[in-house]
């Protein structure tokens, strides 16, 4: 009975919700942000609870509820309850089409969290795919095409996954899985892996996601924090529940890591690094974004590639915090622009001043993302470079190290960029933004602390999802968490921090001092006091780096895609020139095709 | 009970060794424009220069602010700093009980450049701004070889406990022995690390009127100057720790605060031959542009840097090395 709760509760409820909003146009922000919370909510209790059915809607579904899908519902509703809840004042138009759909895609997520057959999981996954590509088109426009040609290959590799599976085992279970040969499993993991990796945006199937982050910022802040975590899942569910450790190291071990998955983490590893070193070169703030996105999530790749328990353990972890801090990033960029209207970094500036809250929503969001201590964003990298070290890999290790030193340079652009630095005058009387906005930032900052503070908290349940899946277990108290070759106390360090905090704090205010605060423009300028001129110097922020960095940029997988797409363009109009509208070259090609019939039969026989 | 006094022992001793450690980084400021002024044949400062100055600075009565975000830099940098110097082991001596993880010191290095880039970029000054993004490129340009040396140091000790690196070191051979490759690439990028000539690109006095520090005066450049001092032993001793065995000559199990003592003072030694390498060569250079550092970097260090990360992958994976 229980499990039809949970059913009833995350995915009838989203879907109840989709259609009421989709009735109620002119309260449809609001319902949805209700019908959001209730799962969001309802989520506690179901902590740590076991169990599955079958629900018989013509198609048996068969559904689990287990900690995994626990783990994963908790950032996808708490992301899309922020999503929903910074929506009510970002979304003015269409507002019953945005939550409905919204509604749909949570529910199609949470469906496909807790699908436990194939079938049910492409029903769910293509409800959520469908939803989230309407609502890219609602503003990206001829963009969404690139968004729905990527998830419609995503469907494909995934249908040929599930095909082979079925062949094998004549079953769409997960739990079915057996007998199936090595080279059977071969060939499901790498459509299943490739078809969930699209999701996740990993090189190179990665150049649909700087179009799709266009769309209204609360819907990218659900699409990159929650939906990209289904690739997540999925390759988690594929390699270590469905296929399982066991399978994996038997394609042959290299240091004891399976040689099916360390493909799969070089290849996370090179997309962390290109993700970044594209983002830095970014002016557009949601392009930045989107490619420090795609840098993330390869971070996430490499853990699942890995596969020993610090590994994806990490990788869980990361996918955790990356669903919050840039589920706070993209919230930030959208209250930006709401603000101003606009979204290149060069054109903004100084906004710190003007909505301070804001700043420092996503300055924190910063330090996660670019795994600065007092955030868990560290914890969780701590744990993907100590997997990658302590197994000797030096491919993988450099490159994910370099692209987290390369995302302090982009980090820096955006707080620069759109923060610091000099105000325009056109943006003086800028407003901080509206409360239900910087609410759903704070929600989602509260992760990202209590994490920082008590790691073992959540690598509990990271440890019951590891064990679960029989890959092994984490070493961890509640405050320290260590690998084979080191480990760190966060309660050392945080009493450290703040006692060494507090210490320059007694220095810098020791006396009473007269601190004069004057005006911004008032600068040091070598003597020189010119009028009021625009002096922020964010445009084309890294443009050394960029010259160095041109001959390389040249290559671009987003162009060469283009070419492939002209070459069969091109192919095609040259075939279109066969009908020329005259009967007597008809008659020609029927003559010639006769021909052609006759010496292939000749042939033949 | 003897916990707690434990605990106030230790926090004691700590604020001793940072307070030393600072004091140290402004006497090196001193020797530093003392030496250079010798190089370039004038007479310069007494090399108790910088404590006036320090001593000057905070003492200010008026001071002048853009913004409360202003306040972040002396802040952050200060403590950030304290805090990476209270996570390095100085002389053999460990500050805090942590496991003194070499990824974890690695972000808390960066604490304090963060705080600091902020308090600079709060100023609509552009020079603040270009001076800050030199620094971040720098900062991609000379972690790459670093990284790799910082690599092929944990792959060759099989740890990433800084800890325990310093006691394999004391009982084997310092580790420019065995990696003396990985050593000159990591004292190259320790030259960009503390942004000594020719990679001083970020502060380049004369072009970008000091860059990140162009609107800091009176309270906050002291605290900034704090802050200065600090990194440079953080970073002298980071290359003593990783390569030079953190000075440790004595075993302290053995000798007890004798070991101490004398560790302290190798140790002081090794980090100011460190810093007059890197200042003799200050003295001596040129400037270059912020792509030049940076093609530099990636193209000489970084294959040194990889010569002896294969060397010490060599050694411990296809060899057996076990330290």
């Amino acid at each position: 009975m229980e499990i039809w709760s949970a059913f009833g509760i995350f995915v009838l409820v989203p879907l109840i919700g989709a259609l009421l909003s989709y009735l109620a146009r002119k309260y449809a922000v609001y319902l949805g942000l209700i019908f959001a919370l209730v799962p969001a909510i309802a989520l506690y209790p179901f902590y740590g609870k076991e169990m599955s059915t079958v629900v018989n809607i013509g198609v048996k579904l068969n559904l689990a509820f287990d900690v995994t899908t626990w783990f994963f519902m908790l950032m996808l509703d708490t992301v899309a309850l922020a999503s929903m809840l910074f929506a009510t004042s970002y979304v003015r138009k269409g507002e019953g089409g945005f939550s409905t759909l919204m509604l749909l895609g949570l529910a199609g997520a949470n469906g496909v969290l807790m699908a436990r057959d194939f079938l049910t999981l492409y029903i769910f996954w293509e409800m959520m795919s469908w939803s989230a590509y309407i609502l890219v088109l609602r503003s990206s426009g001829e963009y969404a095409r690139r968004y729905m040609l990527f998830a419609v290959l995503s469907a494909y590799l995934l249908i040929m996954g599930i095909g082979i599976y079925y062949y094998y085992t004549g079953s769409f279970l997960y739990s079915a899985a057996s007998g199936i040969p090595l080279s059977g499993w071969a060939w499901i993991l790498l459509f299943l892996i490739l078809g969930f990796a699209v999701k996740m945006a990993v090189f190179p199937l990665h150049v649909w996601a700087p179009y799709a982050y266009r769309s209204e910022q609360p819907f990218v802040a659900f699409l990159s924090g929650g939906l990209s975590k289904l690739g997540t899942f999925g390759i988690f569910m594929a390699m270590y529940s469905i296929a399982g450790v066991a399978i994996l190291q038997g394609f042959g071990t290299f240091r004891s890591i399976s040689l099916f998955g360390y493909p799969f983490a070089v290849l996370g590893a090179f997309t962390a690094f290109i993700g970044t070193i594209l983002a830095i070169f970014q002016d557009d703030l949601r392009k930045l974004l989107a490619y420090s996105s795609i840098g993330q999530l390869g971070y996430v790749m490499v853990g699942l590639g890995l596969g020993t328990p610090l590994a994806v353990g990490g990788a869980l972890f990361h996918a955790f915090n990356h669903a919050f801090f840039k589920a706070i990033l993209f919230l930030g960029a959208g209250a930006v622009i709401y603000r101003t209207g606009k979204y290149r970094i060069s054109e903004l500036g100084g906004l710190g001043y003007r909505m301070p809250f804001t700043f420092l929503f996503v300055l924190f969001a910063i330090f996660a993302l670019a795994g600065i201590p007092i955030t868990s964003g560290f914890i969780s990298k701590w744990m993907l470079y100590e997997a990658a070290i302590e197994k000797k890999f030096v491919l993988i290790a450099p490159l994910m190290l370099i692209a987290s030193v390369g995302a302090f340079l982009y980090c820096f652009r955006i707080l620069y960029g759109v923060f610091l630095g000099q105000l325009d005058k056109e943006h003086e009387n800028v407003k901080e933004a509206p409360a239900p906005m910087l609410a759903a930032m704070a929600l989602l900052m509260l992760p990202l602390l209590i994490f920082a503070i008590f790691p073992g908290w959540i690598l509990k349940w990271i440890n019951e999802i590891l064990t679960g899946a029989n890959i092994g277990t984490l070493k961890y108290d509640t405050y320290a968490y260590y690998s084979s070759i080191g480990g760190a106390d966060m309660l050392v360090f945080w009493i450290t921090f703040m006692l060494l905090f507090m210490i320059s704090m007694y220095l810098f205010t020791r006396k009473r001092k007269v601190t004069k605060v004057v005006d911004q423009y008032d600068n040091y300028l070598a003597g020189e006091t010119p009028p009021y001129v625009q002096l922020h110097a964010a445009h084309n922020f890294y443009k050394p780096l960029r010259d160095t960095w041109a001959p390389l940029l040249r290559y671009s997988v987003d162009r060469a895609y283009e070419k492939f797409v002209k070459f069969f363009i091109e192919g095609f109009e040259e075939i279109k020139k066969m009908y020329t509208e005259n009967p007597q070259d008809y008659a020609a090609y029927l003559g010639i095709a006769f021909l052609i019939f006759l010496l292939v039969g000749w042939w033949l026989l | 009970m003897t916990d707690w006094a434990n605990i106030l022992i230790n926090a004691g001793l700590t604020a001793l060794y940072l307070f030393l450690a600072i004091c140290v980084g402004l006497l090196f400021m001193g020797i530093a424009r003392k030496v250079t002024a010798r190089i370039h044949n004038r007479v310069g400062p007494p090399i108790y220069q910088n404590f006036l100055d320090v001593g000057k600075l905070l003492a200010k009565k008026s001071n002048i602010k853009h913004n409360w975000i202003f306040d972040f830099a002396p802040l952050f940098a200060l403590a950030g700093v304290l805090l990476a110097l209270a996570y390095l082991p100085m002389g053999g001596y460990r500050l805090l009980s942590g496991d003194g993880d070499l990824i974890l010191l690695l972000y808390i290095l960066v604490i304090p450049a963060l705080g600091f880039a902020l308090g600079a970029g709060a100023s609509a000054n552009p020079n603040a701004g270009v001076g800050v993004m030199r620094a971040l490129t720098l900062m991609l340009s000379y972690e790459m070889p670093f990284l790799l040396v910082l690599l092929s140091l944990m792959i060759y000790y099989n740890t990433a406990s800084l800890t325990t690196l310093l006691e394999k070191q004391m009982h084997s051979v310092w580790a420019i022995d065995v990696l003396p490759i990985s050593a000159l690439a990591a004292d190259i990028a320790l030259q960009g690390m503390m942004m000594e000539k020719p990679f001083d690109i970020p502060i380049a006095p004369h072009e970008i009127a000091s860059g990140p520090l162009v609107e800091f005066g009176g309270n906050y450049l002291g605290m900034l100057m704090l802050y200065s001092a600090g990194s440079i032993v953080v970073e002298t001793s980071l290359f003593v720790d990783l390569f030079l065995g953190g000075g440790i000559v004595l075993n302290p199990a053995v000798y007890g605060i004798l070991a101490y003592v004398v560790n302290y003072i190798v140790w002081f030694a090794l980090i100011f031959v460190v810093w007059m390498i890197a200042i003799f060569i200050n003295a001596v250079f040129p400037r270059f542009r912020i792509e030049q550092a940076f093609k530099f970097y990636w193209k000489w260090p970084t294959l040194i840097a990889a010569l002896g990360l294969a060397q010490a992958y060599i050694m411990s994976v296809i060899l057996g090395v076990s330290v």
